[in-house]
């Protein structure tokens, strides 16, 4: 079994929450001084992902994993460990052109990927970015690739007769489905599937394997065929406020905090619910 | 403007979304030029026939097109969309704040050629464009985008304005549709229900405890999940409690899970991630109990206490409990 696992780096948006946000050209420049992570959601794709070639190779079935990030080379410390982890193969999409907020031009990056070096049998991807916030690439994918998809995935099983036993969760309650590639899984609140931790011998072998880098030329693809698929235009981007009074409450026990806190703020409001 | 309504009724929580949605029309009457949300025509997909009375019954709209499933499953509501749709498409489609409502916004869109637009919260017209707002950036930022092509499709952000709707049956015009012989061998060959949502276990909640990653592990969680059970709360916890399974799903406040808009909303151990805070913004009192003074959430709280949460609660709940 074949899977793509396309991800986004983003920056770590919980370092500047409450910071003032400088933002040029409709673009925050904040985010790119402060430490990079694997998108919360990709981190669940991409650990579901190893986790499925788990149990596809205790059933005696072969998986090749491809992880695919569309950035620049600060990615390949990433795409390196990710190979650590057990990623059978890593790629680069070093492209020159602006694709925030062009969740259209992403998702034909991902189709053309998957025509040029496939067959696949799986897209695993989360289901949006800390980030841009679009939550429209998988869903265009899907589109762009004609698969059909699930949304809010939060586990899955290989099942010996190469389907799979697919687990989502949304509005309706818990489903549980079984599929037969090719498919789209789209991860959303996926429980215990943070991102696996290398061992120190397979970082060291993972430093030595390449990372596949690919361009447009690839694909014979030119940057205005991708700039001409933003729609909706982002026009505007301003700072929200979500500052309150922070009143501290204070005292020299515990116990006197909480009194104060009872007596002045909760007491009325407790009695009137 | 001529624009419809999507409604997924195979969510047993369909009606909370139909009132967002209503509430959404009326907050944009002027933009919409309709007097109220009745003036709006519905889609609505429903899969089990016992509820077709129901649903004629509960939905508040005046033209209604009932469109019968064999289960949910976008790929048919999909089709159904584009034959039913396709030929003489409305300018906008308004879908629902939840996943299905996402995904069905814009693999429509998709399909139609058009703008989609996910977790609108507002719509304005400027110049003759159409503008959708949204918050992005994890909800540090509100992005104002401009659709450019018809027919607009959008889903509302979760937790929305709510109104409570009514319409007499006898002003409904409601037509049937059948698509529950779809087949398409694409789709999932098993499907199998573990659990329906239940009623949303924050919709009544004034009293909110939410917990987050500092309070450790699961035994902490179980215990802050009695306390709240003898206080009268809901516990509520952020995206890492459910990552590290230490909470089930049903019980996550953020942007991705329930926003909740009680009375009180004690905040135990939590630092306040973005996606968190979206969940609680419309808490009337926000109180923080924390550690960490750097922590986001002290500067989004009205009340804020640097202690061990675990004493803090301990206290607090001596103290209820006494005056009970």
């Amino acid at each position: 079994m074949r899977v793509l696992v396309p991800f986004k780096i983003v920056a770590d948006l919980d370092l500047l929450r409450g910071k003032k946000w400088t933002i040029t050209n409709n673009r925050p420049e904040d985010p790119a001084f402060v430490k990079k992570i694997i998108n919360p959601y990709d981190e669940s794709a991409l650990e579901l992902a190893l986790k499925l070639a788990d149990n596809c190779n205790k059933h005696g079935l072969e998986t090749e994993l491809h992880a695919l990030t569309i950035d620049k080379k600060q990615a390949d410390l990433f795409l390196k460990k990710l190979i650590a982890t057990g990623y059978n193969l890593a790629s680069r999409f070093d492209c020159a052109v602006d694709l925030q907020f062009n969740p259209s031009a992403k998702a034909a990056l991902i189709a053309a990927y998957l025509e040029k070096f496939g067959p696949f049998d799986l897209i695993i991807m989360g289901m949006q970015s800390s980030d841009e916030d679009n939550a429209k690439t998988p869903y265009l994918t899907a589109e762009e690739t004609g698969w059909p998809c699930i949304s809010g995935i939060t586990g899955f099983n290989g099942c010996e007769t190469g389907s799979i036993r697919v687990f989502s969760v949304n509005d309706q309650g818990t489903i549980e489905q079984t599929i037969h590639p090719p498919y789209i899984l789209v991860v959303g609140n996926a429980p215990n599937a943070y991102l696996r931790i290398p061992t120190l011998k397979a970082i060291k072998t993972a430093a030595e394997k390449e990372i596949k880098i690919i361009n447009l030329e690839t694909f014979n693809i030119t940057p205005d065929q991708l700039n001409t698929k933003v729609d909706p235009d982002l026009i505007d981007l301003v700072a929200v406020d979500n500052s309150r009074k922070s009143l501290l409450i204070e005292g020299p026990s515990a116990e006197e905090k909480v009194s104060l806190l009872y007596d002045k703020y909760l007491k009325g409001r407790l009695s009137s619910l | 403007m001529r624009f419809k309504v999507i409604i997924n009724a195979c969510s047993p929580v369909f009606l909370r979304r139909v009132e967002e949605v209503c509430a959404f029309i009326d907050a944009h009457k002027t933009l919409f030029r309709v007097n109220h949300y009745t003036d709006a025509e519905a889609l609505v997909f429903y899969s089990q026939e016992d509820v077709e009375e129901q649903l004629a019954e509960k939905l508040p709209f005046r033209k209604i097109k009932l469109i019968k499933l064999k289960h949910y499953q976008p790929e048919p509501i999909l089709y159904a969309l584009e034959e039913l749709e396709g030929q003489n498409p409305a300018d906008l489609y308004i879908f629902t704040g939840d996943l299905a409502g996402n995904e069905l916004a814009v693999r429509f869109a998709s399909r139609m050629k058009s703008s989609s637009l996910v977790a609108v919260e507002k719509l304005d017209r400027q110049q003759g464009n159409m503008i959708g707002s949204k918050k992005v950036y994890s909800g540090n930022l509100l992005g104002s985008f401009h659709f450019i092509k018809k027919p607009y499709c959008l889903s509302l952000a979760r937790g929305m304005n709510r109104i409570e709707t009514s319409l007499p049956r006898q002003k409904k015009n409601i037509n049937y549709f059948d698509y529950s012989t779809y087949n398409d061998e694409r789709v999932p060959v098993q499907c199998r229900e573990i659990s329906k949502t239940e009623e949303q276990c924050f919709d009544k909640a004034q009293f909110v405890i939410a917990v987050g990653r500092g309070a450790g592990n699961r035994e902490a969680v179980a215990h802050l999940e009695r306390i709240s059970r003898q206080l009268g709360a809901e516990l509520g916890v952020s995206r890492p409690v459910v990552m590290n399974a230490w909470a089930p799903l049903n019980r996550l406040i953020g942007a991705s899970g329930n926003v909740i808009a009680p009375d009180i909303c004690l905040a135990l151990a939590v630092s306040g991630s973005p996606p968190f805070y979206y969940g609680i913004e419309n808490s009337k009192l926000i109180i923080a109990v924390n550690t960490d003074k750097e922590a986001p959430l002290v500067k989004a709280a009205d009340l804020v206490i640097i202690d061990d949460y675990k004493v803090i609660i301990e206290e607090l709940c001596k103290l209820i409990v006494k005056s009970n």
